[in-house]
């Protein structure tokens, strides 16, 4: 595997691993009673 | 930098909120409610809570930035979107529950004293490992709609209040100038039956207690006995309102709110938040005891 594809395999890791704690943060902020609906609605839209 | 994040922090800063906004409603009723225990309590709980700067935070286009970071799908980009999305988290946590060292400071520039955990077990009400379970937030607003004994009473510096753990029932007697009651503090058990106020006075003097205390001199870590009995009282009284709560730590310990011959002194129940979830008693001693306002802080989740 070259230096490339390494770091590459690497970034993608990351990335897999970010989104992954953010869809958590993301899940435990929305189920806050205090945050607004039209807030929700955006990331609803998403999903 | 990315203009995604530009966008959120300028949005962030140029909204304004205020307290009768639909977001905080919730809040409004609360402390609305408070205001009758802590006159001033909105203005202090506003300060730290900062209405404001969570309405900003929580506007649709901070949502829709980051989507735009989460969609931008950089490393960088996903970074500052969990940043953000915990921020908010904070804020809100911030704002849902203080800080129990917010609160602490909240009731002691109340001239009160906080009592929380840690003081607990300093006084040896609790074991150092114990567990005060939180208070669920159906428990917090069913006191909120519930006639609590306590709630906005204003209890006669003769009166003891307590609740009885065994029986599940509260009590009100007044002890009164040479009156005689059959609920006593605890410390006195049987042997305080039937005795005058004056009388009961006589034995917990007896037992350690200084019946007289000038507010200055109060000081629950250290030599005060009455502010413990008080405290002790409170702290019964609130844990034993919520049934879901073990009392047994607690059981048997009555107290008094006040010890002045005044009639008019204050007991009045502040239910908070502490982010702790515990249960802690604030008891706001203006300038002697003459009025005695308590608080609990209980876990708002």
């Amino acid at each position: 595997m070259s230096d490339e594809s390494a770091k590459k395999e690497t970034e993608s890791e990351k990335i897999i691993e970010l989104r992954a704690t953010l869809e958590k943060e993301l899940i435990a902020l929305l189920e806050h009673p205090l945050v607004p609906d039209d807030f929700k609605k955006v990331f609803e839209d998403k999903q | 930098m990315t203009q995604a994040t530009q966008k959120l922090d300028a949005k962030a800063a140029s909204i304004a909120g205020d307290l009768s906004d639909k977001l905080l409603a919730p809040f409004s009723a609360a402390l609305a409610t408070f205001e009758g225990a802590f006159p001033g309590i909105t203005e202090r709980l506003t300060a730290v809570i900062d209405p404001a700067k969570l309405k900003a935070a929580l506007e649709t286009e901070v949502a829709q930035s980051i989507k735009a970071l989460m969609e931008e799908g950089t490393e960088d980009s996903l970074t500052a979107a969990v940043g953000k999305v915990k921020e908010l988290r904070g804020l809100l946590a911030q704002g849902a529950g203080l800080a129990q060292e917010d609160t602490r400071a909240l009731i002691t520039k109340a001239g009160g004293i906080f009592i929380g955990k840690e003081e607990l077990v300093k006084l040896g009400k609790l074991a150092p490992d114990a567990v005060i379970p939180e208070i669920p937030a159906k428990y917090s607003q069913a006191f909120l709609e519930s006639k609590h004994p306590l709630r906005d009473k204003t209890i006669a510096s003769h009166i003891i209040l307590g609740f009885d753990p065994e029986s599940n029932q509260w009590h009100t007697v007044d002890r009164g100038e040479g009156g005689k009651s059959d609920i006593v503090p605890g410390s006195l058990g049987k042997e305080g039956r039937g005795l005058s106020g004056d009388k009961q006075d006589e034995l917990l003097k007896k037992d350690g207690a200084q019946i007289k205390v000038e507010g200055a001199e109060i000081s629950p870590l250290k030599d005060s006995s009455p502010i413990e009995r008080i405290l002790d009282n409170a702290v019964a009284l609130h844990l034993a309102a919520y049934k879901s709560i073990d009392t047994a730590p607690l059981r048997g310990i009555w107290g008094r709110a006040g010890d002045t011959q005044r009639g008019a002194s204050g007991c009045r129940v502040l239910l908070g938040n502490s982010d702790e979830g515990g249960v802690s008693v604030g008891g706001n001693c203006p300038s002697d005891l003459d009025d005695f306002s308590v608080g609990l802080l209980a876990g708002w989740n």
